[in-house]
């Protein structure tokens, strides 16, 4: 790993960050900004699951705004319609959810690789239509409102102020939860699953038992945190799951890094920020802006930015973004002069994969 | 129903079979040659629509659009100068490159207005959209793909789908954000066949797919750039001990499937009404096609298109219980996922490691 003593600094940053997300509420702190750091909180959960899924075992998930869809739907139609007290509401979705997942992991998660990307597509895409076709229950392509807001006793989370410490709360215990599965035997036999299948059976681990629990998991996560969002909005439509919300699910736990659990809160929130409020500035390119900065990404940090720029401050210190800058300017530099030969070694070292 | 509504449906069936077809060929071709799922391919084959519609009506084309097509001309030429010549010499292929940037743009305006205008629809509606999104797909792979640091299937996937939502945002800033549709090819009178009628667009539409098909087959079988495409398919490092390089034939598979994308949606455009959002669902169709024919056979994947389009018509014909027009992407996603579970012992296998 790297070295600690360059990381004295991070003894500093976690109070003061810790400060930092218990003021962004106050209105006179950055008040105006609560929905979207409710909305951070939220997305976390999912993304929190998707790293677990993708980036320790390994295993493609192109589909799983379905679960938050799920979660958020069924927690919603008990609540509203049978009159089901909202918390109970929210255990029953993310037990369903869990079956559900259940269900269709032992199949699916025997593909692999683009087989596995495109059968967890379809799943998304399936239960996203049916949402919009079982209009009777679901309230159709226009969705349902009017969904209570969670209570404790009289204590009505119906501030956004509330929700946030609610919607963390929340955020915080899923992420506690998976940052020790990582470092136990469990999240010990999923890095294997992710090094080589083959292997891990052989020292003795239920593959298939490990994959679907996994998955199961995170769908239990992505549940609950679309239940959250179903009684923080107060609404639900098939639009806040769509396959494209899939996309950005996946989006977000690359850009936070995709073996890193607590880059997840730096994903969901530089992908919330830069769709909901930065290329808003861009006025109608915001669509080809955010493409283009996805495209950029994964060229240039395909690890993910919260690993690159992480790695790269342990290595460099202080100045680590010009110099970062200046090393992949070199290497595009030296790559378009010496194409041919650096093809030629490239080759030599390794497989060569475009 | 009636023998006259099973032809009915059974040509329109055939009509749209042909579509994900197409679609599923592009996919097939970059896929199997680079193990890379294009998530863009739909959308090129949207903007395929776009550029023919354009070109149909040449008044409405924007400057700056042909000084960009004229930019990629410039680019594309320069590339094969600096494939076709030896590396010494390739300053001044590079020079030349400049040159031929400069004098393009005139000459490409040029040459647009007039192939566009009203004496020729059929061949500018056809063949400009085949240039372009050819050229487009190249660019694709040489600015997002080739770039790419170390790889993995996931960075893969999100840069094509940040490419495709780059080329999403560009399409509805250019054409906004309603649909299109230019008038057909030849003729309006449907044609009367056994009691059902056909649209004189869909026999083109069959007819370019057919032989596109058959071009395909025979270009993998008998020219030497084709052998060497399937020789990469089959096994990268073997082609290249043979002198095959893979980033070359990377580059030219994403050009085929562009151009292939590029003739598809200018066909289908007077047929179906295209709009700048429509390249999602296209391509969803075509990913099924391909992966039905396991991503290693084009011809499979036409098939599977044809198949594809024939069942979704013929059961949104039958009308009964699940079988109704509401639910027919979710039935397509269950036979999908049926399929790939039944054949996911034998998908393992053929599944490439990366």
């Amino acid at each position: 790993m790297f070295d600690k003593s360059k990381l004295k600094l991070r003894y500093l940053f976690i109070p003061v960050l810790l400060l930092f997300w218990v003021l962004v509420p106050f209105d006179w702190f950055m008040g105006q900004y609560t929905g979207l750091a409710i909305m951070i909180g939220i997305y976390t959960m999912v993304t929190v699951g998707l790293c677990l899924l993708m980036g320790y075992t390994g295993q493609v998930s192109l589909g799983h705004a379905a679960y938050f869809g799920m979660g958020g739907y069924i927690s919603a139609i008990l609540s509203t319609d049978h009159g089901v007290n909202p918390w109970l509401a929210m255990f029953i979705a993310a037990v369903i959810t869990g079956a559900f997942a259940s269900m269709i992991g032992h199949p699916i998660l025997r593909l692999r690789g683009n087989y596995l990307a495109l059968a967890t597509l379809a799943v998304g895409a399936l239960v996203w239509d049916l949402a919009k076709n079982l209009g009777q229950f679901t309230g159709g392509p226009d969705g349902m409102a009017g969904i209570p807001y969670l209570a404790i006793g009289s204590f009505e989370f119906d501030t956004p102020f509330r929700r946030y410490f609610l919607i963390w709360g929340f955020c915080l215990v899923i992420l506690l939860i998976s940052q020790n599965i990582i470092n136990s035997r469990t999240g010990r036999a999923l890095r294997a699953i992710h090094g080589s299948e083959t292997a891990a059976e052989s020292l003795g681990i239920n593959i298939d038992r490990f994959k679907v629990n996994i998955f199961i998991l995170s769908a239990i996560y992505a549940s609950i945190a679309g239940s959250l969002f179903a009684h923080h909005l107060c609404f639900m439509s098939p639009g806040c799951f769509s396959i494209l919300s899939s996309v950005k699910l996946v989006v977000m736990a690359v850009v936070g890094g995709l073996a890193s659990i607590w880059g997840a809160i730096f994903g969901a929130g530089i992908t919330k920020i830069l769709s909901d409020e930065l290329l808003l500035q861009f006025g109608e390119w915001d669509v080809a802006g955010y493409g283009l900065m996805l495209v950029l990404i994964m060229v240039f940090m395909p690890e993910g930015v919260f690993p690159t720029l992480k790695a790269a401050y342990v290595r460099d210190g202080f100045w680590f973004f010009p110099k970062w800058l200046w090393n992949v300017g070199q290497d595009l530099f030296a790559r378009f002069r010496n194409s041919y030969y650096y093809i030629r070694s490239r080759n030599n070292q390794k497989e060569a994969r475009p | 129903m009636t023998s006259e509504q099973f032809v009915q449906y059974l040509i329109d069936g055939i009509t749209t079979g042909s579509i994900f077809a197409l679609i599923g060929l592009g996919f097939t071709i970059i896929c199997s040659v680079t193990n890379i799922i294009n998530f863009a391919q739909g959308h090129l084959t949207m903007l395929g629509g776009m550029i023919s519609y354009m070109a149909v009506r040449s008044m409405e084309v924007p400057t700056f659009v042909t000084i960009i097509i004229a930019v990629l001309t410039a680019i594309a030429i320069g590339l094969v100068l600096h494939m076709l010549l030896k590396r010494p010499v390739r300053m001044l292929a590079l020079t030349v490159l400049l040159i031929i940037t400069l004098g393009a743009i005139p000459l490409t305006v040029f040459l647009f207005k007039e192939i566009a205008s009203a004496e020729m629809p059929v061949l500018a509606a056809a063949l400009l959209p085949m240039v372009m999104v050819g050229m487009v797909g190249a660019v694709v792979y040489l600015v997002a793909v080739r770039p790419a640091r170390k790889p993995t299937t996931v960075s893969l996937i999100i840069t094509t789908i940040g490419v495709a939502i780059f080329i999403q945002g560009i399409t509805g800033e250019i054409w906004g954000v309603d649909a299109v549709r230019p008038d057909g090819w030849t003729g309006k009178q449907s044609i009367e066949f056994l009691g059902g009628y056909i649209h004189p667009q869909a026999l083109w539409m069959v007819g370019v797919t057919l032989a596109l098909s058959a071009l395909v087959y025979l270009f993998f079988s008998y020219t030497m750039i084709g052998k060497s495409l399937k020789a990469c398919a089959i096994s990268p490092v073997a082609s290249g001990m043979v002198g095959i390089d893979a980033r070359m034939m990377a580059l030219i598979a994403f050009a085929i499937a562009g151009v292939i994308g590029g003739i598809g949606g200018a066909v289908m455009v007077p047929k179906t009404l295209m709009s700048y959002h429509d390249g999602f669902w296209l391509g969803l169709h075509g990913f099924f096609a391909a992966a039905l024919a396991g991503f290693t056979r084009p011809i499979g994947a036409v098939v599977a298109g044809f198949g594809m389009g024939i069942f979704i018509s013929l059961m949104v014909g039958l009308d009964w219980g699940p079988f109704t027009s509401g639910y027919k992407m979710s039935d397509v996603m269950v036979l999908f996922l049926l399929i790939l579970v039944w054949r996911s012992s034998s998908l393992r296998d053929e599944e490439r490691p990366s």
